[in-house]
């Protein structure tokens, strides 16, 4: 195992993968002989076999050969086969619901080299295997990582995005969580001290009680002792009490300021450690995670942590405090009832654990029936339009009424369940008091037997005042795991947000280009988003400063994601996109990007004025800039006929504006930028004639004096593109100029543009 | 092991469905055959290519509507139903179908337990014990052979059977998850 693997990852794989994690050592061995010596690069595991019953098979690749190990069913030794890589003509995969055949073949008139079939769960690694012998055959080299760790990144990568922790122990997430704390050692050490102080404070009432009642009141009503001779130690017993009644709520005081506002400050923190961590990440991240879920995580989650913080650490270990307190009052003032009372407790305890996980069951059902119902709210108020236009409207009542009736009957479950089972547990607490009566009773009347001896008023009165202490501890030592897990689910999603590393990272010493001059060169350039699908292959070209390059191509050719390179949103998979003659990697990521400009298909505006959306990226941009970038942009006109002009609040992402009036906005925004580097992504689409019109003249502008991609269906606005890019297929199928490329009797730009001739002729 | 397809046969009547395609596979044209490659051929009058067939409807008619598709993605045939082909040809889209349904095939539920974001599961399977993690919001959905689909992370499905053919333990576990 290679040094190179992290610790966690491994860790992910064996705790939650049931295969090897990496080639055995003896089969690297026996192959890499095999090979005379020539290396492992990469491999995968085929995990069915052709009966789709679990297998191991080995796939190998080395610099000339690929092995296949195939463990026997009942020779523990596997049989390994080789074929040299130049016999390879072909790879052929057959897709299934849970299991895929990739076919390595050496020619159609020959049995296949390989068949190799294997479940989803391989899938990532095996479709790795299958590009590098693709991109062979198609005469490219790609850069392998190293064997064991991209054997392992492939096959965890599903969890890892499903779940991106470090931390994964539950107690080691508390103590991180508990970290947060230091800062506040004060107010820890004040809070916690002030509710050791409650519990202990809240055990000397019944105590004082009962000495009242053994050493004043019995005495005094039965002759012993002149009730003259004892008003002093009476009274001061009761002063004693009520000085205890008085620091204890100083303590109850002192204890809920000081620990909420420490939550607060702790949820404060991890909400602006969240924030910040947030805006470090890629786009990468953001296009795994739901949107719903990260809000959840900086809002929700840290507001459960606040509460735990606050209150849930401290109601716990008090709670343990105050039974271990009772416990053992009771146990000094009478050994016999004192077991008679806390004997009973564990048990109570646990069964209201059981009942917690009995519940969490009943939850679970029932919120997997709650998100029915709302799945269909989410479908159908948004697509109210579509529901009416089709006359659906009994259909999705019905639906709904299904739907809400089952999640009702499951809620009325839930509710069964807690009102049976809470009653079932007082009667508990209440079976112990008759308990403690019956072991009590003779040996208050005088009894001596073998329940033990006589017992004197005062300590049963005390008795009886710390058995109604006993339940609240009870209850919360009872719902601590669902406390705990509670707060440590809610500390792991945190954590998870604080865990994941930003895939695009600056160099150690980032290189700033003051100011980009706008060169641009794409070598032999492959992305994936999902470490599969290769969305651009080996892509090469060249862009002078100042070129205007229209991209153009059928959808999803990789237009779009060319453009995400080319703003560094994402690193290369493989080759190298430089600016300016330096590798993007090298340079600094931030300076970079005020350099370059966006406008994208759906302009996406803030919640603000106009004016700041107009110079989000440069706030301290004057007016007069402000109203010159928006009269370039074809945006003044109608921002003065605004009743508040500039000074408009449009809303969440500027939805109170129409689509081209948000395009200008934005297009605005990227001249009073001044960007070096202009990227345009089908910035006119979905806009009428005459909104193109203002747009198109806004855009000629925009980019002169300045490098420009710009992305068009439409190939019409690419009239002034100096030249253009068929994207295709992941790869640069064409380039050159308008005539050059109408020019070629198959060409794919050839192909579009007659294709949208006839389209807008037919219009 | 489960086979999630044309075990189940679909007898939805399609009426229409003979007017709409004229690539739609019939007795005397269309020959699939699986060659010395290991590749799945089809084609008419002679002429084939290599071709990887694509269920329309994996989940409610597994067996129907299977568009036969050539490298460039283009549709070389649609067959409608597999006994409008001839016996050969029936009998190597039925060998393919075996494949392209492969569920597996839970047998018996070890344990589910709770993390963040994801639910972790241990089965035992027809193949054997797996372990899988699922999304704490993925919910099993109807298999079209009866019992419920679990897919995992990675894409994976596990065919759970109805509650009445699980171990008491079983059912318990899948409790919550199971109508």
């Amino acid at each position: 195992m290679t040094a190179a693997i992290r610790t966690s990852d491994l860790d992910l794989f064996e705790t939650s993968i049931d295969q090897p994690s990496q080639l055995p050592a003896f089969l690297r061995q026996r192959i890499e002989r095999d090979w005379g010596g020539s290396p492992v690069q990469m491999y995968a595991l085929a995990d069915l076999d052709g009966e789709l019953s679990f297998a191991e098979t080995w796939v190998v690749l080395g610099a000339r050969h690929v092995a296949v190990a195939r463990q026997g069913e009942t020779d523990p030794e596997p049989v390994i086969s080789h074929f040299e890589r130049s016999e390879i003509s072909e790879l052929s995969t057959e897709e299934g619901l849970s299991c895929r055949t990739l076919r390595i073949l050496g020619g159609s008139d020959a049995p296949p080299l390989a068949v190799l079939r294997f479940t989803l769960r391989q899938r990532r690694s095996m479709e790795a295997f299958a590009f590098v012998l693709e991109q062979a055959l198609e005469g490219r080299t790609v850069s392998l990582a190293d064997a064991d760790e991209s054997y392992i990144q492939n096959v965890i990568r599903p969890i890892r995005d499903a779940q991106a922790l470090v931390v994964r122990h539950r107690l080691a997430v508390v103590w991180r969580l508990l970290s947060y704390l230091a800062p506040y050692r004060k107010d820890v050490i004040l809070g916690m001290g002030s509710a050791g102080a409650i519990t202990v404070l809240a055990l000397v009432p019944p105590f004082l009680t009962g000495y009242l009642v053994d050493r004043v009141i019995g005495p005094v009503h039965a002759g012993e002792v002149e009730a003259s001779n004892v008003a002093e130690i009476a009274w001061l017993a009761v002063a004693g009490i009520a000085l205890t009644y008085v620091l204890r709520q100083i303590s109850v005081w002192i204890r809920l300021r000081r620990m909420a506002m420490l939550g607060e400050f702790v949820a404060r923190d991890l909400r602006n450690h969240l924030y910040d961590h947030l805006h470090k990440l890629s786009l990468s991240f953001y296009s795994r995670k739901k949107t719903g879920s990260l809000i959840t995580r900086v809002s929700s989650d840290t507001d459960r942590l606040w509460e735990f913080l606050a209150f849930g650490v401290v109601e716990v270990s008090l709670s343990l405090v105050m039974l271990v307190g009772l416990a053992s009052v009771l146990l000094y003032l009478d050994w016999r009832l004192g077991l008679v009372m806390t004997l009973p407790v564990p048990f109570l305890c646990w069964a209201i654990h059981l009942h917690g996980q009995h519940m969490q069951k009943l939850f679970l059902r029932a919120w997997r029936k709650w998100s029915r119902v709302t799945d269909i709210l989410s479908d159908t108020i948004p697509g109210m339009r579509v529901v009416k236009a089709f006359h659906q409207e009994e259909r999705e009542k019905e639906r709904f009424g299904f739907r809400n009736y089952d999640v009702a009957s499951e809620f009325n479950r839930i509710h069964a369940s807690w009102t049976t089972f809470w009653p079932f547990l007082i009667f508990g607490v209440q079976l112990t008091i008759i308990l403690v009566w019956c072991f009590a009773l003779p040996r208050l009347l005088g009894e001596a037997s073998a329940l033990g001896p006589p017992l004197s008023m005062g300590v049963f009165v005390s008795f009886l005042l710390y058995m109604t202490m006993l339940v609240q501890p009870i209850e919360i030592i009872g719902q601590m795991a669902r406390i705990m897990n509670r707060a440590t689910s809610s500390a792991h999603r945190v954590f998870e947000v604080l865990d994941t590393e930003p895939e695009v990272t600056d160099a150690a010493d980032p290189v700033k280009l003051n100011p980009v001059q706008g060169e641009v060169k794409f070598e032999d350039v492959s992305f994936s988003y999902d470490g599969v699908r290769q969305v651009l292959k080996g892509v090469s070209f060249d862009v002078q400063a100042g070129e205007l390059i229209g991209l153009v191509g059928p959808s999803g050719g990789g237009k779009t994601t060319l453009a995400n390179l080319l703003a560094r949103f994402y690193d290369v998979s493989a080759g190298s996109v430089l600016i300016d003659g330096t590798d993007i990697r090298e340079l600094d990521s931030g300076d970079y990007r005020l350099q370059v400009g966006m406008v994208l298909q759906d302009p996406y505006l803030f919640h603000g004025s106009i004016a700041e959306n107009v110079c989000y990226g440069m706030p301290e941009a004057s007016l007069d800039k402000v109203v010159e970038a928006a009269q370039m942009a074809n945006a003044h006109d109608f921002i003065c006929d605004l009743p508040h002009g500039y000074d408009t609040i449009i809303g969440e992402r500027g939805h109170t504006l129409s689509g081209g009036e948000r395009q200008r906005i934005s297009i605005a925004r990227a001249i009073l930028k001044d960007p070096r580097i202009l990227i345009l992504d089908e910035a006119t689409s979905s806009v009428d004639t005459e909104t193109e019109r203002k747009i198109q003249q806004a855009m000629d502008r925009l980019v002169t004096g300045r490098t420009v991609f710009a992305i068009a269906h439409r190939l019409s606005t690419l009239h002034k593109a100096d030249r253009l890019f068929v994207i295709d297929n992941g790869k640069l199928a064409e380039a050159g100029t308008h005539a050059q490329l109408l020019a070629r009797p198959d060409g794919v730009y050839r192909r579009l543009y007659e294709l949208q001739k006839e389209v807008n002729h037919a219009a | 092991m489960q086979h999630d397809n044309h075990q189940h046969s679909d007898e939805r009547s399609d009426k229409h469905s003979d007017k709409h395609s004229d690539k739609r596979a019939d007795k005397s044209g269309l020959r699939v055959e699986r060659r010395v490659d290991g590749r799945l051929w089809a084609g008419r009058d002679g002429s084939a290519v290599p071709v990887r067939m694509v269920r329309c409807f994996p989940w409610s008619s597994p067996a129907r509507m299977l568009s036969l598709r050539d490298a460039d993605d283009a549709e070389v045939a649609l067959v409608a139903r597999l006994s409008d082909l001839e016996d050969g040809s029936r009998e190597v889209l039925g060998e393919a179908l075996l494949e392209a349904g492969f569920v597996l095939d839970v047998v018996e539920v070890l344990e589910i337990e709770e993390d963040v974001e994801i639910r972790r599961w241990q089965v035992r399977t027809r193949q054997g014990d797996r372990s899988f993690q699922t999304a704490l919001d993925a919910w099993p959905r109807d298999a079209p052979t009866g019992g419920l689909l679990m897919e995992d992370v990675a894409g994976d499905l596990f065919r759970i059977p109805p509650l009445d053919e699980l171990d008491l333990k079983s059912q318990k576990k899948v409790w919550a998850f199971i109508d």
